[in-house]
């Protein structure tokens, strides 16, 4: 059994290792703006830190929701020395779960789809997917590139 | 009895498919013994960073299975398309899992209700009129037969390679 971090984002459940979870904030405060470079987003984290930005919903769609629209929090993640701000709706909550026994995607999800998502958990007609943490770092520089 | 069979007719599915570079109505056909079950409309789980012909995956008896998309998968130039299906048909491919050897399933996401037809030996043999396809069926790398069936075009995939995840290698190599 592991712990994990549970979001949504848009009506789709992702589950991430609680121990990479830094913190819980929300998007609509006025206080903090999100900053922009070199086509990346970031949000300003206090003691000067900065999080880059991940918006998973523009991963699936292909096309990034406006920031301001959205009602939902940032979670905000630990990878190595990078820190991540992954949009979701609501303010998430930590499950336990049996990770071994995650289905894997069917073969027809190839490449940085497959290795950003390892498997899937199924609980009674929820499907929440795993997320892996560094893949999902590399693809802020693909939405960068090709999102919104 | 398998004369009876056909006499009393063959019962085959037509998907409506959108072919941007054809004007008359397109059908994707799937025979009895491709087609598992019909569902109604159900949440996907879209799964990111993935092509835009896979609309995600469904869980279906504790496997999960690829929602293909005919239509984004034929249209490739175009983006894809809204995700608002009518029916989910469960088919059965005919390819088997490259690594475990399994036969493997699909879900194929139908934008308008499946049509259902009761076809004799006689009409099968001789209603289908072989023809060419549009360019954009042409190069969707999955077809297998393009046929002229009274007003309509019916189209037949072999969606092997885009289950076992050799599609996209598939359409990368130069064409011999």
């Amino acid at each position: 059994m592991k712990t994990l971090f549970l979001m949504q984002i848009g009506r789709q459940l992702f589950a991430i290792d609680k121990e990479c979870v830094v913190g819980v904030g929300a998007q609509d405060d006025g206080k903090v703006k999100p900053v922009e470079e070199n086509g990346k987003k970031y949000l300003p984290l206090p003691h000067g830190n900065r999080a880059v930005i991940c918006d998973v919903q523009a991963l699936m769609t292909g096309a990034e929701a406006s920031l301001s629209s959205r009602r939902g929090n940032y979670l905000i993640v630990a990878h190595e020395e990078t820190l991540m701000a992954l949009t979701m709706s609501g303010k998430g909550r930590i499950v336990m779960a049996d990770v071994a026994a995650a289905l894997p995607l069917p073969p027809a999800f190839t490449g940085k789809s497959r290795d950003l998502i390892p498997g899937a958990l199924i609980n009674c007609t929820d499907l929440i997917l795993l997320v892996d943490l560094k893949v999902l770092l590399d693809s802020t520089d693909w939405v960068a590139h090709h999102g919104g | 009895m398998a004369n009876e069979r056909q006499q009393a007719g063959i019962r085959t599915f037509f998907l409506p498919m959108t072919i941007n570079d054809s004007t008359g109505n397109v059908f994707c056909l799937f025979s009895q013994s491709q087609v598992v079950e019909i569902l109604g409309p159900r949440p996907i789980q879209q799964i990111p960073r993935s092509p835009a012909y896979l609309k995600g995956v469904l869980h279906y008896h504790d496997r999960l299975l690829p929602v293909i998309s005919l239509d984004d998968l034929c249209n490739r130039k175009q983006k894809g398309m809204p995700e608002r299906y009518r029916q989910l048909v469960v088919i059965r491919t005919g390819a088997v899992d490259l690594v475990t050897g399994e036969p493997l399933k699909a879900v194929v996401a139908a934008n308008v209700r499946v049509r259902i037809a009761k076809l004799s030996g006689q009409e099968l043999a001789t209603a289908f009129v072989e023809r060419e396809a549009p360019p954009s069926l042409r190069d969707s790398g999955v077809l297998r037969g393009f046929f002229q069936r009274h007003a309509d075009s019916v189209a037949v995939f072999d969606l092997g390679p885009v289950v076992q995840g050799t599609f996209e290698k598939c359409l990368g190599e130069p064409k011999h």
